[in-house]
């Protein structure tokens, strides 16, 4: 990122009224660079009059952007022979300094030598998961301010409870969140070691990290050394957000609180909406706060209340409508969040308004990019042999791709789409192609590894991808430790790992089939079976099988279909047909059903519930939530009258108590409330015949470590925590394997 | 892997760790960045063997370099840095030898993998431009070096990487003339 503001213009050198060549050359790095809109916009103005000038940051743009994504062949193991062989002969290298001795600062590193890496590796990795309780740090932690500035130095001060208490140092690790990231999906900076924290005074520890410039939004865990235990604050982790730079006194800023609301989206409802509320209070001006607004609310509400939800909104649509369309400064973000508003609303002569003048105004943009495919969409689909959308994402990618920061953002889309489509016309040579610009836009290692799961489906790419499927599958684990979530430890990231290592042995084996090579791709797929429970691994690797002609691996895969508790009596009684050996089919089933039990089990977890929580009746009595959940194994689960999703689940909640209790599982529901008519009124409208607890004191959210709706605990007859999930789907099939004689399918 | 190597506890390191214990590390932070260090020294070197060499030099050195490294930025920023002055310690070790050569003459690209029509040419110019002309592109262009920094590191004034970055620009609009 350049500091010079780039809009000096050169009367000196013969280009009088132009920008000059270094302000123009800056622009077609930094365009869109939030550090100085005005300076980008002005340039953009001067472009598009100037030919010329135009044509200058367009070459730039492009030869920048490939330049950015030259890539060497492929670091080979040959290479690292190469290393480990000079190594071995006692070569060693003295690396320059990366920066200036002169600044260099005098105190050894807290990190010991390699030797001493490798040490802790090798710890890591002999120690198995024990079990621990359900929150087993829970320390407290403190910043130095309440928002934070860009580039401000902020101290860090942390109290260890439980586990983490009385190491000599810990870690703090951060995920940052900028202006541009969006809900789930793909975030700036995932995740990095921000500080250690080293004690300080009365068993606190302590530290200090720079929050960087182009982030809004920053939250923490903190762990031990050996990644052994996480305290992430209750599942909550620690958060600090960003403050304008202009501000007096110190506010949330409207970037960070709407990066706050994405953060939380898919992790607690009710987190991102009073983010977004909030967002809407303090800034009342921006669009995009309203349309936020609007989205929680009618996912709330639901369509019921449209009408009323429009009646209450057009107003504010109109009235900034009003007043931002005169205004000739506006950002691609504003153009686009007055867009999303006014489409949300059904408005659609505002809305077109503002998709136009994003389109004409910020045409590579980000939201520009976003707003050109949408437009295009409607005519693309009856568009069925791809051939109209292929075009139309090609001429949209080739004035696009100058902009290599726009890329990074809807270009992801638009060469997913564009990759999605050459595979649908099965043309091999265009799916290379988009698979490159893919690679060029977002080219981390499982971008990598996904790209050629999705390139051997076309026959004339199978060979060299399965070839390059095999490296990504050998270092699926290795090369992704790094990228481990803040709230994992190491062990739980390692086993999450080898589970998707799965998914690419799975892509491998298909494609040796299709390749004629039977043995060997039922081979591979019985491998991607070793470590998950799938389905449709197992059929294929049934049909692999029966291909070759071994029936009794075939009936094997067939046995492990049957024993899932999602088939029916009569998908069963076909699959064990189909088998043909029905001497066999007994034992294949017995061994199914203690297999996926095992494989099952590993993937859950082993914690106890902290403390002793209580919980209350709807009648208000006070009841000791093991008395609910011991002597038989038991789901609970969490919801909240005030969650979109937990709302639109209600009635897949009220199948699932039948269904547990049809088996003889326990089943207790839990809301965050105190007793009420209103939520009484609300429970007999919603003909719920399952029994409903209140969480009056936070007990059971603290001991059970919940944070967010809905959530489902799965605990066995001892009262253990032995699934600890989302989704609801596989909630039966879970709880059945904790029966005593694990008869899932009964 | 560098999430366990600057979390170590040097109270933990057992003095007799065996040598092979390092090299499991070297072959983690290897599996993990060497495609990272091999692409930084390749943009700077233009060709892939002295890339190759660049990375053998960078991982011999990680051992004792590892003590330095400070929790300031991300692992791979910092790594990324070290190759980039280990590969320019290349080129001016070069510079002597082939002072000539820097400006003028082409070096030739070996390019084994494949790319594609418009792309590849582009990569093709960059690759040919003189070695001294491509390290003051690469590092404002890719690695995102004020001239300010790239005339430290390259130890010439400030003026002449900028206008050696100018000379850059105006060779590959030369090269990729057709191209708009």
């Amino acid at each position: 990122m350049t500091t010079r503001t780039p809009f000096l213009f050169d009367l000196t050198g013969g280009r009088a009224g132009h920008p000059d060549r270094d302000a123009l050359h800056d622009h077609s790095r930094d365009a869109q660079s939030p550090t100085d809109a005005e300076g980008g916009r002005r340039i953009e103005a001067h472009l598009a009059e100037c030919d010329s000038c135009g044509d200058e940051v367009a070459f730039m743009r492009r030869v920048g952007g490939v330049a950015r994504v030259m890539h060497a062949p492929m670091a080979t193991d040959v290479l690292l022979d190469r290393v480990l062989a000079q190594r071995a002969r006692g070569a060693s290298f003295e690396l320059p300094h990366d920066e200036p001795a002169a600044r260099l600062q005098p105190r050894r590193l807290a990190l010991g030598s390699l030797a001493a890496a490798a040490a802790v590796i090798a710890v890591v990795v002999a120690t198995s998961p024990s079990e621990s309780t359900a929150s087993a740090a829970g320390g407290e932690l403190h910043f130095s301010v309440a928002y934070a500035h860009p580039g401000e130095q902020v101290q860090v001060s942390y109290t260890p409870g439980g586990e983490l208490a009385g190491r000599d140092s810990l870690v703090l690790r951060g995920r940052f969140r900028a202006e541009a990231d969006e809900a789930y999906g793909r975030i700036a900076r995932p995740n990095e070691v921000v500080a250690v924290l080293r004690p300080s005074a009365a068993g606190r520890l302590a530290g200090t990290f720079r929050f960087p410039e182009s982030v809004v939004l920053g939250v923490f865990a903190v762990e031990s050394g050996d990644a052994g235990v996480v305290d992430d604050h209750g599942k909550k982790l620690w958060e600090l957000l960003a403050t304008p730079p202009s501000a007096g006194a110190r506010v949330p800023s409207f970037e960070a609180l709407v990066q706050r609301s994405n953060a939380y989206l898919g992790r607690s409802w009710d987190e991102a909406f009073a983010s977004t509320r909030e967002a809407v209070r303090r800034y009342p001006d921006r669009a995009e706060g309203w349309q936020s607004l609007l989205f929680y609310q009618q996912a709330l509400l639901g369509e019921r209340a449209d009408d009323s939800l429009r009646r209450a909104h057009l107003p504010h649509l109109r009235e900034l409508h009003a007043r931002m369309r005169r205004d000739s400064t506006l950002s691609a973000e504003r153009m686009n969040g007055m867009f999303f508003y006014a489409r949300s609303l059904n408005d659609s002569a505002i809305a077109e308004h503002w998709m136009d003048r994003l389109i004409r105004e910020w045409p590579t943009s980000p939201s520009g990019i976003q707003a050109r495919l949408m437009r295009i969409w409607p005519k693309l689909r009856a568009d069925t042999a791809a051939s109209l959308a292929l075009a139309e994402y090609e001429k949209l990618y080739d004035s696009a791709v100058h902009d290599s920061l726009a890329f990074q953002r809807q270009g992801f889309t638009l060469v997913r789409l564009g990759l999605d489509a050459a595979l649908g016309a099965k043309d091999s040579a265009l799916a290379t192609r988009w698979a490159e610009r893919y690679l060029a836009a977002q080219g981390a290692w499982s971008d990598s590894a996904y790209v050629s799961t999705r390139l051997v489906e076309l026959p004339a790419l199978r060979a060299s991808q399965v070839a390059r499927l095999r490296h990504f599958a050998r270092t699926a684990v290795t090369a992704r430790l790094a990228a481990r979530p803040l709230d994992m430890t190491l062990a739980e990231w390692r086993s999450e790992l080898e589970r998707r290592r799965a998914s690419l042995y799975a892509a491998i084996g298909t494609a040796l089939v299709a390749q004629g090579q039977a043995a060997a791709g039922a081979d591979t797929l019985e491998r991607a079976a070793l470590t998950t429970w799938s389905i449709p691994l197992f059929r294929d690797a049934a049909t692999a099988w029966s291909k070759t002609g071994d029936s009794a691996r075939a009936g094997v895969q067939l046995a492990r279909i049957a024993v899932d508790p999602s088939m029916t009596d009569a998908a069963r009684d076909s699959l064990a047909r189909a088998a043909g050996r029905p001497r066999d089919w007994m034992q294949w089933t017995t061994e199914a059903r203690a297999r996926m039990r095992d494989i099952l089990l590993r993937e859950g977890t082993r914690k106890s519930v902290r403390g002793a929580p209580r919980v209350t009746s709807l009648d208000g009595r006070e009841v000791k939530l093991a008395a609910l959940t011991t002597g038989r194994p038991t789901v609970v689960t969490f919801w909240s009258r005030y969650c979109g999703p937990s709302l639109m689940e209600l009635p897949a909640v009220e199948n699932l108590s039948r269904a547990l209790e049809a088996r003889g599982i326990g089943f207790v529901a839990i809301t965050d409330e105190t007793p009420s008519n209103e939520l009484r009124a609300f429970l007999a409208a919603s003909k719920l015949t399952f029994p409903v607890y209140l969480d009056t004191r936070r007990e059971a959210t603290s001991g059970l470590n919940n944070f967010g709706t809905p959530n489902y605990y799965v605990l066995d007859a001892e009262g253990i925590v032995r699934f600890d999930q989302r989704e609801i789907e596989t909630v039966v099939r879970n709880a059945s394997l904790l029966l005593p004689d694990h008869r899932p399918n009964e | 892997v560098p999430l366990a190597l600057v979390r170590s506890d040097p109270h933990a390191v057992p003095s007799e760790t065996p040598l092979h214990a390092d090299t499991e590390v070297i072959e983690r932070i290897f599996r993990e960045y060497g495609q990272l260090v091999l692409d930084t020294a390749y943009r700077l070197t233009g060709n892939v063997s002295d890339a190759e060499d660049v990375l053998q030099d960078v991982f011999l050195g990680l051992p004792a370099a590892l003590e330095r490294y400070r929790h300031r930025d991300t692992f791979s920023a910092w790594l990324r840095r070290v190759t980039v002055r280990v590969a320019l310690m290349g080129l001016r070790r070069d510079r002597g030898r082939r002072e000539i050569a820097l400006d003028t003459v082409a070096e030739p690209i070996v390019r084994a993998h494949e790319t594609s029509g418009e792309r590849a040419e582009i990569e093709r110019a960059i690759a040919a431009l003189p070695a001294g002309l491509r390290a003051v592109f690469v590092l404002r262009e890719v690695e995102g070096y004020s001239h300010a920094e790239i005339a430290a590191l390259l130890d010439i004034r400030e003026g002449t990487s900028q206008v050696r970055y100018h000379r850059a620009v105006r060779m590959l609009r030369a090269a990729l003339g057709a191209f708009r």
